[in-house]
């Protein structure tokens, strides 16, 4: 049963992509500006653009480009990107890592300080734990991301400098040896203590502002998922037996509580993406959210389509992967 | 912004199919709902607090220019260029010398208008997809949810960022995009309350008397949709301003001199460094406008829903 | 007037002892042809001049002394360092580094020039040949040598690629292989067939002359691609101080200093350059007054500049440009002169220059008075909105009319100047829309081909400064007819048969107090009996510097760029 749900996923996968490659296509390709006259840049003349619109063949008819563009993708190869000028495959490589980087540990920031204040939360209705938790979760959807990561870079670099005002690391540090690209995991390897202390610097920020919408969601999942459970028959019947709170939670609660997490963790994905560009944007972070806004506003063709692609499709595949594991750890849906 | 869709759409997402949340029945009495709605505005303070701030930007956006101190457009860069928070100007002036607590006033009739405008449409649309497939089922069902769920595929404001920089910048294409991004959620919603309700009783009966598909759907299965939709789109409503700050803030929304939050925020940047309140003040209305539809949507589906009948 | 006089004044002026009008003034006394006259002018005071006339580093001995990284912050980047093709400040900043034209202006002047590539250089008495001699030690960055070949085939590159600035050498080479002479293997001739009294200027302009190594051209050269433009585009391969070691777009570019450099490293020099690309104004400024950043030029918001001066740790320069900013009018929108005259009276001038850029701005026309051919005399507007308003009416427009204004959303002060704008003409009963668009849709506007009716009526923050210093350069590519659809950035459709006839003979001129008189009447065409423009004024430049950053010498030219060899860092006593 669940290899065929799998497979069904599977194709509906494939099937996804294709329609969203051909959505950014259609998208990116109605952008008013002219391609050709953002690479030649200002100042050049006619003759220059229309050459460049020819080495680009922005010239040929748009199924041909379309086609074209399929075929490349389909060999991974999503072309040249217009403004670095390099392949977009490469840049991806590039700022993927600092983008997954970022959300790697707002996402476990949020999950360990959202899952035991959602279960708290959850077990003492009404008390001060909950009121923060509600806080929180109510809050952190609320808080404009950009706004949030503007006033605490004003705060913590501009008027305390105490926290760099962003990039990756300083231009005075090399990046570690690339062996996994999140540069903090790199130094540890590499035993490289300087670079490690610099590069978590630079994540405080950017990684805190985002990792505050995603504690709301995982401490508003838990905690509904707890209320839920909590109010179950059984366990109300573990209670009337008189086992004692703290093992009822521990012993069948708990468990119910992965449920909500790791619903979250698709969610999250999503959420991570989209807050992440506006916190790469105010922060310099050069990853692939603010990469994906770059190209958008130069009329990079190319890495448009690329970046929203490849967002959509990593966005796509862990949800099939919640998807499933969620098959395995919730009994009561059946397939 | 999607993260409110936890509930409903989540879940039903996590199977491929309507969640559990949805097939439960609706079995409540009108009573109920009453003693629900009761406890709900009564009983609990945060709900209270949403709806009293909902209340007031409700207000502000019908009377907001009205009862503004200043003209938000009126500039007097010579004399009040960045001034600081004061008397006169409690929250300070712009680098245009404008009062900002006028702007920020004004700026909530955009701001609902642009909510209105786009979950309007979302809802129309979403509705009316999830509608169609959920009554009809079969290959118009699969092929009008693939089309959804592709739409649901890209992170919402990504999707909305490369919308509105196709269509150009200004407040209509970002609302266009907005709404691209917003009726998937319905049209599932929809479409799952539809399964559920369309099993029951009496829209079987509907059908043994011959009544016509469409009064069917319009009559019988929407209605008993519309808890869902509401509490939705209560949430939605906090979302879709943000969402619109949002793409204002990267310069594809609203554009100056409008006093939307977002664009506002925009500007601010720049002087920010020597005017902490001009980007402040903006900020925190929108967080406590958005604030304020979580927490309502929050109470009314704690009061509506039937599974969260809890407090 | 004796043979003797005659060359007690060459004397004088090859040691440099008049400057540029007195030479003129003076030898026309003696009865010497002009063009010699303008050639002497434009001559160093010392032909053979040496490095050690640049502005000195501190002497050290003969030491070398490292002054570390100089960081710089910028906004945006570049996807384009090919200096042949190349045509925007980041470019310049870049190649700057990484190239030398054979000549640079010298210091801050705008009239006097200093070797850079070419130690030394000839200019036959009809100004018509221009003969330059090399440095022996000259090497590319990719290790190979640059002798008088090599200059050739790097200005056919340049002439033949025709790509961005090629009109600083197609204006006077047409045909490189037969007009550029190798002399021997240090000494390359231009023969440019008839007087070019500017031709030294522009081989000094930070957009194109530069030279690249035409072994890397070679080697990186493909069918599609002949003149190996991707290559450059993204590399680097000239024989600069600094080579280049990354340049991405969102993050920045890095150089590191060219051990080989002909000039040596004697003395003190950064050794790498990183050229940050930060994107938010407020930030940019933090970073200076954190210490975190060393150099920025011109990328605040003018009101930042004060308090930046009032800071200790700062020093701020303040120079002249020949930049000057305005706003395009729609000529086939708006139709008549009166119409436009009355736009050109409604512009809040003064407020802008004393609210928004803070006294960065001083009125002129369309020629800014640092560069030749300027009349201090040009008709300014004064801002008098009863006129304006009479004039649109008598220009065919009605109350509640609107006029669209597009301003790229990337300037703060010029969106701040629109709005000052709007409130002027809705005082007067019209409407002013505001369109903001980003920068690739506005540079598409303006350069684009199309149809006139479909652009705004006016396109706001407009800004040119000329490559070099010439006023045909700095009018030609925006007002001339051939500079309108795709051609240029004439883009609001200006045409006036007069202003094109005395454009020809501008391009041309010899002498000039001819260009002078030219020149006046195409100001007073531009600005006043037929207005092309809004010109708003021209620009104050800043720099800022951390407190220990020597060597800067601002040129008006060069505009936002840095000589970085120059460049140090003070040590620490």
């Amino acid at each position: 049963m669940i290899a065929r749900l799998i497979i069904r996923r599977m194709f509906f996968l494939i099937f996804v992509l294709f329609g969203l490659s051909l959505i950014t296509f259609s998208l990116s390709h109605l952008i008013p500006a002219d391609p050709a006259r953002m690479i030649a840049g200002p100042r050049a003349s006619k003759a220059t653009v229309e050459k460049i619109r020819e080495d680009y063949g922005l010239n040929d008819p748009l199924p041909v480009q379309y086609i074209d563009y399929v075929k490349g993708v389909l060999q991974l190869d999503f072309g040249t990107s217009f403004s670095s000028r390099r392949p977009v495959r490469d840049d991806l490589g590039r700022y993927l890592p600092a983008t997954i980087e970022l959300g790697l540990y707002a996402f476990l920031i949020a999950t360990v300080i959202g899952v035991p204040l959602g279960i708290a939360s959850a077990v003492k209705r009404d008390s001060w734990v909950d009121h923060i938790s509600r806080f929180i979760s109510i809050s952190g959807l609320a808080v404009p991301v950009f706004w949030l990561a503007l006033m605490a870079q004003f705060f913590f670099f501009g008027k305390l400098g105490w926290l760099p005002d962003g990039q990756r690391l300083p231009n005075s540090v090399d990046p570690p040896r690339s062996i996994t690209h999140l540069y903090t995991i790199d130094s540890i390897l590499t035993g490289n203590w300087e670079t490690l202390r610099s590069s978590t610097e630079h994540l405080i920020l950017p990684v805190l502002v985002l990792a505050y919408g995603s504690l709301a969601v995982v401490t508003r999942m838990v905690r509904g998922g707890m209320i839920e459970v909590l109010n179950q028959d059984y366990i109300r019947t573990a209670r009337a037996k008189g086992i004692a709170n703290n093992d009822v939670v521990r012993r069948h609660a708990l468990k119910n509580a992965l449920l909500p997490t790791v619903t979250s963790l698709g969610l999250q994905v999503g959420l991570l993406f989209s807050g992440a560009f506006l916190v790469e944007i105010v922060f310099s972070w050069p990853g692939v959210g603010r990469y994906a806004v770059d190209a958008i506003q130069a009329v990079d063709y190319n890495a448009t389509m690329a970046t929203t692609l490849v967002i959509a499709a990593i966005f796509v595949v862990v949800n099939m992967f919640v998807d499933i594991l969620y098959l395995f750890l919730d009994p009561r849906i059946a397939i | 912004m999607e993260s409110d869709r936890i509930d409903a759409a989540t879940l039903a997402t996590a199977s491929g199919d309507p969640s559990p949340l949805m097939q439960m029945e609706h079995t409540k009495t009108e009573s109920q709902m009453r003693k629900n709605l009761k406890r709900f505005l009564v009983n609990n303070r945060l709900n209270l607090i949403g709806v009293i701030v909902v209340g007031l930007f409700l207000f502000l956006a019908v009377f907001g220019e009205l009862l503004a101190p200043h003209d938000p457009y009126a500039a007097d860069i010579t004399n009040s260029k960045l001034l600081g928070p004061s008397l006169s100007h409690p929250m300070g002036t712009d680098e245009l010398g404008r009062d900002l607590l006028s702007r920020i006033m004004t700026g909530t009739r955009i701001s609902v208008q642009v909510a209105l405008i786009v979950l309007g449409f979302a809802v129309t649309f979403g509705t009316t997809v999830g509608l169609i497939a959920g009554y009809w089922g079969g290959w118009v069902d699969e092929v009008l949810m693939r089309l959804t769920d592709m739409f649901l595929a890209f992170p919402a404001l990504i999707l909305a960022v490369a919308i509105a920089a196709s269509l150009g910048r200004n407040l209509r294409n970002t609302m266009i995009a907005l709404a691209t991004v917003f009726w998937p959620w319905y049209a599932r919603l929809v479409r799952a309350q539809v399964l559920s309700i369309k099993e029951r009783e009496f829209v079987q009966a509907a059908h043994s008397i011959g009544l016509s598909n469409s009064r069917i759907m319009l009559r019988h299965i929407l209605p008993n949709a519309a808890s869902v939709i509401i509490i939705q789109l209560t949430l939605d409503v906090g979302f879709a301003i943000l969402a619109t700050s949002s793409l204002s803030f990267i310069g594809l929304g609203a554009q100056p001199p409008s006093p939307e939050w977002g664009t506002m925020m925009s500007t601010a940047r720049n002087y920010f460094r020597d005017a902490w309140w001009y980007m402040a003040f903006p900020g925190l209305a929108l967080t406590l406008t958005v604030m304020a539809f979580n927490l309502l949507g929050d109470g009314l589906q704690d009061a509506l829903d039937p599974r969260s009948g809890r407090r | 007037m004796s043979d003797k006089q005659k060359a007690t004044f060459f004397q004088h002026v090859l040691k440099g002892r008049l400057d540029r009008r007195q030479v003129i003034e003076t030898g026309l006394k003696l009865g010497i042809a002009t063009p010699l006259l303008t050639a002497l002018a434009a001559m160093p005071a010392v032909v053979s001049a040496s490095p050690g006339q640049r502005p000195a580093p501190l002497l050290t001995g003969g030491q070398e002394i490292d002054s570390g990284t100089l960081t710089i912050v910028f906004e945006g980047g570049t996807n384009d360092i090919d200096p042949h093709s190349s045509y925007t400040t980041l470019g310049s900043m870049i190649c700057l580094g990484c190239y030398e034209m054979l000549v640079q202006y010298k210091g801050s002047s705008t009239f006097e020039y200093a070797p850079m590539l070419a130690e030394s250089w000839e200019i036959s008495s009809d100004l018509s040949t221009y003969t330059f001699t090399l440095p022996a030690n000259a090497l590319f960055q990719d290790g190979t040598v640059c002798n008088a070949d090599a200059v050739k085939q790097s200005f056919i590159r340049f002439r033949q690629m025709e790509r961005g600035p090629y009109i600083v050498i197609a204006r006077f080479v047409d045909d490189p292989e037969a007009q550029i002479e190798v002399v021997d293997d240090v000494t390359i001739r231009f023969n440019l067939g008839r007087p070019q009294p500017l031709f030294l200027a522009a081989m000094a302009s930070s957009y194109g002359p530069y030279v690249v190594s035409p072994t890397a051209w070679d080697e990186h050269k493909t069918d599609e691609d002949p003149f190996a433009h991707e290559w450059f585009s993204f590399n680097a391969a000239g024989t600069g101080p600094y080579r280049l070691v990354e340049n991405t777009l969102n993050e920045g570019v890095s150089l590191e200093k060219f051990e080989d450099y002909h000039r040596g490293w004697e003395g003190n020099h950064f050794s790498e350059v990183f050229i940050r690309n930060v994107p938010e104004s407020s930030t940019r400024r933090q970073l200076m007054e954190r210490g975190e950043a060393d150099a920025t030029t011109y990328n605040l918001l003018a009101s930042d500049v004060e308090p930046l001066q009032q800071d200790d740790n700062l020093q701020v320069e303040i120079y002249e440009s020949t930049r000057v900013n305005w706003g395009i009018l729609n000529v086939p929108v708006l139709g008549t002169v009166e119409a436009r005259q009355g736009l050109c009276y409604a512009f809040p001038y003064q407020e802008n220059i004393d609210a928004i850029e803070k006294g960065l701005l001083l009125r002129s026309g369309p020629v800014p008075s640092t560069v030749r051919g300027y009349d201090p005399n040009v008709f300014l507007y004064e801002t008098d909105l009863d006129k304006a308003k009479e004039l649109l009416i008598a220009g065919g427009f009605k109350e509640g009319d609107s006029f669209e204004y597009m301003v790229s959303s990337s300037s703060a002060d010029d969106k701040t100047a629109a709005q000052l704008f709007q409130a002027n003409m809705n005082q007067i009963g019209f409407d002013l829309t505001i369109t903001e668009v980003d920068l690739a849709t506005y540079d598409d506007m303006i350069y684009g081909d199309m149809p006139a009716d479909e652009r705004p009526a006016i396109m706001g923050g407009w800004a040119w400064w000329p490559d070099y210093n010439d006023s045909w350069n700095q009018l030609a590519p925006n007002f001339l007819a051939s500079a309108m659809n795709g051609g240029g950035a004439n883009g609001g459709g200006y045409f006036n048969e007069r202003f094109e006839e005395l454009m020809a003979q501008a391009e041309t001129f010899t002498v000039e107090d001819e260009l002078d008189t030219i020149m006046k009447e195409c100001q007073q065409i531009l600005v006043e009996t037929d207005p092309a423009a809004i010109f708003y004024g021209e620009t104050k430049y800043y720099t800022i510097l951390q407190k220990g950053i020597g060597g800067f010498v601002p040129n008006p030219l060069y505009l936002g760029t840095y000589m970085f060899y120059d460049l140090y860092r003070e040590q620490e006593a």
